[in-house]
């Protein structure tokens, strides 16, 4: 993982087949690697984060969206996650 | 687990072991196993934690062992994972820094759990790691050997197999011989990168495999979170949740009543002084029949709650309900939290503790109460009774069980409603976003169901058998003093206890209550039974039963139907006439009468800002809305 590619929203101009995104945008069944988290979000949610397993380069994969609309089920690493656009939001990955 | 009244702390002498872990890794499972029964629970003292703590012997030596609750990390984010690292620092006044750490680890979420480990380790305290889970990663393809952990970790690393206590005996020995416990040279790396670089090593030279992905969960929940079958499954499963409260737990409910009365009657028949005759019957027997008639409705519910939960279907409901929570501000989290509290509210609050955000466990809080608890129960059966003919139906179902079922949506609606509004006005804004982890399904063990019914069951009986037993001794004193005796000479029975009632210190105190209550409907002997409330839900129906003088305190309908009212307008008219009764029964729903969970709402928001806000608000909707629903029947139904 190249420095600039971490921790950062923007995507590399010569880097178009691995532009960062948020992981809000990953569809049912895709999975991408965690580029990072978002730098607005709260110090605590981003420890929590950290601690469930949103460190950079784990695979992240989407596995269900919940009836009713949200919230999303994730797969990272090893645990199985839900979480809400709004938080999904703040994390940045990079798709396969 | 839940107790109402702060306990002498247990004993800090000797060594002190803390157990952490994050949620869903079997370290209750684990504790459980190494104290058996000797657990004792404790509030911390100034704080608003249950501390479980035990004491693991081999009959030689000793050592104290005390559960944490569970946190994904050692830096707090929400209040439960704030104990947790008060309690490791020393910070909590009274309880020692633990002299060792057990940190229970899941085998199948291996690389996330060590930084845990790794943060444990940080804090300088002999270390000890617990490997749970391991028969689920082989059976998912995994592999970890755990000499090769123990010595990458620098610390010993013990196997045990949850719900077959495998490997219990050797973990015991080793916590019993903590001094000896090797700790690593170097400790872990503190930032993220070096955590990550660090925890990689170790894996590789534990030769970890990781899992591969829980088919048969994967499997489950493509239907259990399918977008139509998921929800399917779901009302199957509330509905069959609440139909055991009145399937199986009301008829229950009624022999344990019949049972009580039966010995009250042989009581007072046996002893010849009229007046302890009576205390006997009414007040003793009377009082704890009145306790135990709640058993197996809340042990029924506890029951099912730690099933439904030990299974793993609880965070399923979270996520399903999560969107219909967020309409109201509220998060999935609160849907558990007050499916709680139709057992009890005072649990279902305290369940807010694992809720990140101080503002999303404020809003859970205060609405709780509105959820229809278990107390509420008989007091509804009573006037449901007297309201609904028992043979009337709508189409194939029976009256009764739809009024009983709109109450309970009530109770339910209303609590969504309020917390809407508080979302709109005094709790704007704020909170943490929602996340929740999703275990695998796993079969929990007859001991971890068991311990989550048995503790807060015991101390559901203990609170109320102290609070209720006191309530209704107090009640019968009131009313059955000043005995009267010169003016009742004379006077049979009926009449004589029906005069001293009357002119007893209960009623004076009724009385002076009634201008508040008439509006509404009720006299002052239904004012006495609103005041005996207070003291818990279930005291209403007793007080009435001794108001009305009924032969049996705890079946009164008979007698009340024929009670009538003494004085004013409508004297000699019915008491419980329909329009009085649907206002009373309102006035249930909506009332926050029980001095337990205002305590609880205390303890848990550290001030009686709130429990006195939630009292006074909730007593005036419950009048208000009364008063409508009084208006409303008197409209529709013929007199």
């Amino acid at each position: 993982m190249r420095p600039e590619e971490r921790g950062t929203g923007a995507s590399m101009t010569d880097e178009v087949t691995t532009a960062v995104t948020r992981l809000t945008s990953l569809r049912r069944g895709a999975t991408g690697r965690v580029a990072g988290l978002d730098p607005a979000l709260a110090p605590a949610v981003r420890r929590r984060l950290a601690d469930l397993g949103f460190v950079v380069d784990a695979e992240v994969c989407c596995l269900r969206r919940a009836p009713l609309g949200s919230p999303t089920v994730f797969r990272i690493g090893e645990t199985d996650l839900c979480l809400r656009p709004s938080l999904s939001n703040q994390v940045l990955v990079v798709p396969r | 687990m839940s107790t109402c009244h702060a306990e002498p702390t247990v004993t800090t002498d000797g060594t002190n072991i803390a157990i952490v872990g994050a949620p869903n890794t079997g370290k209750s499972s684990v504790f459980n196993h190494l104290t058996g029964l000797r657990v004792r629970t404790a509030n911390y003292p100034g704080v608003t934690v249950t501390r479980t703590s035990g004491q693991v012997s081999d009959g030689a030596r000793r050592v104290n062992l005390v559960d944490l609750p569970g946190a994904y990390g050692l830096d707090p984010v929400s209040p439960d994972e704030k104990i947790v690292a008060d309690h490791l620092a020393g910070r909590l006044p009274g309880e020692p820094v633990p002299d060792a750490l057990l940190v229970v680890v899941d085998a199948t979420t291996l690389r996330r759990t060590l930084g845990l480990v790794s943060q444990a380790q940080r804090t300088g305290l002999p270390c000890a790691v617990v490997l749970t889970m391991t028969d689920e990663l082989c059976r998912r393809g995994g592999a970890v050997d755990p000499e090769a952990l123990s010595a990458a970790l620098g610390v010993p690393v013990l196997v045990v197999i949850g719900h077959r206590g495998r490997g219990v005996g050797a973990l015991r020995a080793s916590l019993l011989t903590w001094t000896e416990w090797a700790s690593p040279v170097i400790l872990p790396p503190e930032d993220e990168e070096g955590r990550a670089a660090w925890a990689t090593s170790v894996l590789d030279r534990a030769r970890y495999r990781p899992a591969g992905p829980p088919q048969a969960t994967d499997r489950i929940d493509q239907v259990l979170l399918h977008p139509v079958w998921g929800l399917v499954v779901f009302a199957a499963v509330m509905t069959a949740f609440f139909q055991t409260i009145f399937v199986v737990a009301a008829p229950l409910q009624g022999w344990i009543g019949t049972l009580f009365a039966w010995l009250g009657r042989l009581a007072a028949a046996d002893i010849d002084q009229p007046v302890v005759a009576d205390f006997v019957n009414s007040a003793l027997i009377g009082g704890v029949g009145g306790v135990l008639v709640f058993l197996p409705q809340i042990v029924l519910l506890f029951f099912l709650l730690a099933l439904l939960e030990g299974v793993g279907y609880l965070s399923r409901a979270a996520v399903l309900m999560d969107r219909v929570m967020a309409l109201s501000g509220l998060d999935g989290r609160a849907f558990v939290s007050m499916l709680s509290s139709v057992a009890c509210a005072v649990p279902g609050i305290m369940s807010t503790r694992t809720m990140p955000s101080s503002r999303d466990r404020l809003a859970t809080m205060l609405v709780n109460p509105l959820m229809p608890c278990s107390a509420r129960l008989p007091v509804y059966v009573l006037l449901v009774a007297m309201l609904v003919p028992a043979e009337s139906t709508v189409g194939p179902l029976r009256a009764q069980g739809l009024v009983m079922l709109a109450l309970y949506v009530l109770g339910a609606a209303s609590a969504m409603g309020v917390a809407s509004l508080l979302s709109a006005t005094l709790l704007r804004g704020g909170g943490v976003p929602f996340y929740l982890e999703l275990p695998p399904y796993r079969v929990p063990t007859l001991r971890s169901v068991g311990g989550q019914v048995w503790t807060p069951a015991k101390h559901f009986l203990r609170k109320t058998g102290t609070i209720i037993l006191g309530a209704t001794v107090v009640l019968w004193a009131l009313m059955t003093f000043p005995t009267r005796a010169v003016e009742t000479e004379g006077m049979d029975d009926a009449q004589a206890t029906a005069y001293v009632l009357d002119h007893s210190y209960a009623a004076d105190i009724g009385r002076a209550v009634e201008p508040v209550f008439e509006p509404l409907g009720f006299d002052w002997r239904i004012d006495v039974g609103l005041l005996s409330a207070i003291a818990a839900r279930e005291v209403f129906v007793a007080t009435l039963g001794q108001v009305a003088a009924a032969e049996d305190p705890a079946d009164p309908q008979a007698a009340l139907e024929g009670l009538a009212r003494t004085s004013g307008q409508d004297a000699g008219q019915p008491l419980f006439t329909a329009p009085t009764m649907v206002a009373l029964l309102v006035f249930f729903v909506y009332a926050l009468l029980c001095t337990s969970t205002l305590a609880t709402l205390r303890r848990e928001s550290n001030s009686w800002r709130w429990p006195a806000l939630a009292f006074v608000t909730y007593g005036a909707l419950a009048w208000v809305l009364a008063w409508v629903a009084r208006m409303i029947t008197t409209a529709i139904v013929p007199p």
